[in-house]
């Protein structure tokens, strides 16, 4: 087996795991309908809306920051 | 006080508890109940732990998942939160024109990904090789006087290193040429960091592909055959994944 088929067919289970969820994240965190695009919070009540996903955005990536 | 999580939009119930449906002119919000830890209050601080936020969105994927093995579902934004039913209900009456014309378009096709990456060292092992002019180059450098081949090893490196980016572009424009040429929806998107990703390659080309499930086959070709060249440069694939690239009619 030449290098490249090695590259190709190494058995790494562990790292095809780390790329699967990299691959999960990149799509949860990035994407998907917003059905609104601002936070609206209710005063009274009856409907609370949260578009959490701007604020994930850079909280994971000072997370990322943080942790160097 | 309760709290429901809005994981997506189809035309079919799923009642599979904990995961329920409400619906409304045909269409159904697939939704759990949830707990205080996505409340105002305690959201933005779980949102800075990192295993908190991987367990939410591998739930969030996992129920999609579930939902798009069996029917079409426009998959909603992370963190999509209700207080009460009747909310949910007057978002699908309301956008209940763009929903339906979303699980048209989407009907009975999936998301795939595919990501090129490259190995240097293989790569310029394979140019050395392969190319006449750097092949030229090596073997005048085995023969050179001392002087020359400081000069000549110069010379290579820098062919090297033109020809190297050359391959890359060339390949990605022929992959990128020959998925596209299919009859499906591609959509390019920015290639991932490579302190961000799990493979530690150079990513050259990130693309998401909106197919036909009937057209597994004919993606997995395209991938056998891209990586059939050994210079070092190959394609992941991954997928099926619910349509998250394609909510948007562009």
């Amino acid at each position: 087996m030449n290098e490249h088929e090695e590259l190709l067919f190494d058995d790494y289970e562990p790292e095809q795991e780390k790329v699967l969820l990299s691959e999960v994240l990149d799509r949860v965190l990035h994407t998907g309908v917003t059905i609104s695009g601002d936070l609206v919070i209710s005063i009274a009540d009856v409907d609370l809306l949260y578009c959490g996903l701007r604020v994930l955005l850079t909280s994971v990536d000072r997370l990322k920051e943080e942790n160097g | 006080m309760k709290l429901y999580y809005l994981y997506g939009i189809t035309d079919q119930a799923v009642e599979e508890p904990p995961i329920a449906s409400l619906e409304a002119d045909g269409l159904f919000g697939i939704y759990e109940e949830v707990d205080k830890e996505f409340s105002e209050e305690h959201f933005n601080d779980n949102l800075q732990n990192q295993e908190w936020v991987i367990t939410k969105a591998q739930r969030h994927q996992d129920v999609l998942q579930q939902i798009s093995d069996h029917t079409t579902v426009i998959p909603l934004a992370f963190g999509s939160i209700f207080k009460t039913h009747d909310a949910i209900l007057k978002k699908l009456t309301t956008q209940s024109k763009e929903f339906t014309y979303a699980l048209e378009r989407l009907h009975n096709k999936c998301e795939w990904g595919i990501k090129l990456f490259y190995r240097q060292d293989i790569l310029q092992k394979w140019l050395l090789e392969h190319d006449t002019d750097l092949s030229h180059l090596q073997a005048q450098l085995e023969t050179c006087t001392p002087g020359k081949a400081f000069i000549i090893k110069k010379e290579l490196e820098r062919q090297l290193k033109e020809k190297l980016k050359e391959v890359l572009n060339d390949r990605r424009r022929s992959f990128h040429g020959l998925i596209s040429k299919e009859d499906m929806n591609v959509k390019v998107n920015q290639t991932t960091n490579k302190e961000l990703s799990a493979n530690p390659d150079p990513n050259i080309l990130n693309l998401a592909l909106l197919s036909p499930k009937a057209k597994e086959a004919i993606i997995g070709q395209h991938i056998f055959d891209f990586n059939a060249c050994s210079d070092g440069i190959y394609a992941e694939l991954t997928g099926p994944w619910p349509p998250y690239n394609f909510v948007k009619d562009e």
